[in-house]
């Protein structure tokens, strides 16, 4: 692989750079692509450091302050994706293959985590749409299967049965296909952290941030909706769907309010995560209670 | 000479006011710290969180040393029973430690003001709405309310004319610290995700704490929580 000239590009010398381009792009890029769409104002990125020292990653701890510490150890090159199932085209990708054929953009989005914080962090990547589109789904292709790599040796919290691994996760075949859906190789112009689930991951802005599976090797279409390992680890807790949804409490965190990561006292929390706009029609005559 | 073996009694006996002030000192310590690291913006990438959990767990290691101080004195008294040792008998005479019982107590109720005020002021932003919603949303949150309620009339009846008024009622409303301690511990649990096990050593002290005093009264042995008489 290349040694891209954004890899060795400061944070600081990217925004400078992203301003100037957003001034001359910003606006054939459109939603969501450098504006949060949805804000009301402008809203300001985390930084890069708060982003990889502040991670949720089972697969290493759960202690989200240790996780870039104990992601050293993982390996994530060289890497290969395989997408399989309902398409008329399966295929094993590999990574280099991937970021050559599918042109990368940058994003900006909100996370927000189903514990009640959120960050705004600038992913680089490409729809998943793209992905899919180019193996052909047929017409049992419902939903789409994600799962992540196992690899006890380097991921010491699999050697723990905290949540069933691999982990898994799953998304509705027009969630999957939605041009908000990103899989993401890198942020801040520069690829993934090990921790932020290099080398490949996804971004789903309007769920809550354990439906965007991190390191992904394996990509399945089909026919009945999958269980993803939250569902399997507790199904009460945690649903199909996962939007965020102010309205909607978590046994332990109430869903109204976030943290915003950088500020001292919490924030409302909108609806999809403020993309309803773009989303919300997915749902319409769902009963979102019962669909969590 | 016995004062190699009895210093702290002779300590205790002859200068309690420092005793109590170093403990005084001690006990600050925790909250020092977190003054510290707010000023040098050292909290964290989540400050919330930091002060959060660390007012909270101080709140909960407060009040464990608050309740061991009975057991530990049962204890000594036993140990030097059976080892019959010289100097047994000084050795057991905790009395400073009952004596500096009502500092760890109000510690406990301090580091559980710090916990509530972090609480209101920042995670809901001082709006009594949210509050509700909180505690109608995450029963968590209601048992550690709950928790803090009880502590108050304990911390308001700390005080001697208090405990001499009372009497026998005094005992009997400060037994309510054993409930705070596990509404404290299940406060605790209930707030930990999957796989998070921080509350468990809490909750093994705490249930070894009270098994040694549920012993303790099944054998009858309901004094010891005033000062042990000179012999």
């Amino acid at each position: 692989m290349d040694v891209r000239s954004s890899e060795i590009t400061p944070e600081r010398v990217w925004w400078a750079r992203r301003r100037l381009m957003g001034a001359a792009v910003g606006s054939i890029a459109g939603g969501g692509a450098f504006s949060l769409a949805g804000a009301a104002e402008p809203e300001r990125a985390n930084s890069l450091e708060q982003i990889s020292r502040y991670n949720n990653y089972y697969e290493f701890s759960v202690n989200k302050e240790v996780i870039w510490k104990l992601a050293e150890e993982f390996n994530p090159s060289p890497w290969s994706l395989t997408i399989e199932g309902e398409v008329e085209k399966p295929r094993t990708w590999a990574l280099e293959d991937l970021l050559k054929r599918f042109p990368q953009e940058d994003r900006l989005y909100r996370l927000r985590c189903v514990e009640g914080w959120s960050m705004v962090i600038p992913w680089r990547g490409f729809p998943l749409a793209a992905l899919l589109a180019a193996c052909i789904p047929n017409s049992r292709a419902k939903f789409v299967e994600f799962v992540s790599v196992l690899r006890p040796q380097e991921m010491i919290g699999q050697r723990l049965a905290t949540l069933p691994w691999p982990y898994t996760e799953g998304l509705r075949i027009d969630e999957a296909m939605h041009p908000l859906t990103l899989l993401a190789t890198g942020l801040y112009g520069r690829p993934l952290p090990n921790q932020n689930g290099a080398p490949l991951r996804l971004a789903v802005p309007w769920k809550y941030g354990f439906k965007s599976i991190k390191a992904i090797t394996r990509i399945r279409l089909v026919e009945t909706p999958p269980a993803s390992s939250w569902m399997r680890a507790a199904s009460s807790e945690y649903g199909f769907y996962a939007n965020v949804n102010p309205e909607v409490a978590h046994p332990r965190w109430s869903q109204k309010r976030e943290l915003r990561i950088g500020e001292t006292a919490k924030r409302a929390t909108l609806m999809f995560n403020g993309y309803a706009d773009q989303v919300a029609s997915l749902y319409a005559g769902m009963d979102l209670n019962r669909h969590f | 000479m016995d004062k190699p073996v009895a210093n702290l009694a002779w300590l205790a006996r002859h200068h309690f006011g420092k005793l109590r002030a170093a403990s005084f000192v001690v006990c600050a310590c925790p909250a020092l710290w977190l003054l510290g690291e707010w000023w040098a913006e050292a909290l964290g990438i989540n400050p919330l969180n930091r002060m959060l959990h660390f007012t909270g767990r101080w709140a909960l290691i407060m009040l464990t040393v608050t309740l061991a101080v009975t057991s530990v004195r049962r204890l000594s008294v036993r140990l030097s029973q059976v080892a019959h040792a010289r100097y047994g008998k000084r050795l057991a005479d905790w009395n400073w430690l009952i004596r500096l019982r009502r500092q760890f107590g109000l510690f406990t109720f301090f580091y559980a003001c710090l916990h509530l005020a972090v609480y209101v002021a920042f995670d809901v932003g001082l709006d009594i709405r949210s509050i509700r919603d909180d505690a109608l949303d995450r029963p968590f949150v209601l048992v550690g309310l709950a928790a803090f309620a009880l502590l108050v009339p304990l911390a308001a009846t700390s005080n001697q004319a208090a405990m001499r008024a009372m009497g026998r009622a005094w005992r009997r409303l400060h037994m309510l610290s054993y409930l705070i301690a596990v509404l404290g511990i299940v406060h605790f649990w209930l707030q930990a995700k999957v796989g998070d096990t921080r509350a468990m050593p809490y909750a093994l002290v705490l249930g070894v704490l009270l098994v040694s005093r549920l012993q303790a009264w099944r054998r009858g042995e309901r004094g010891l929580g005033g000062e042990v008489k000179e012999r």
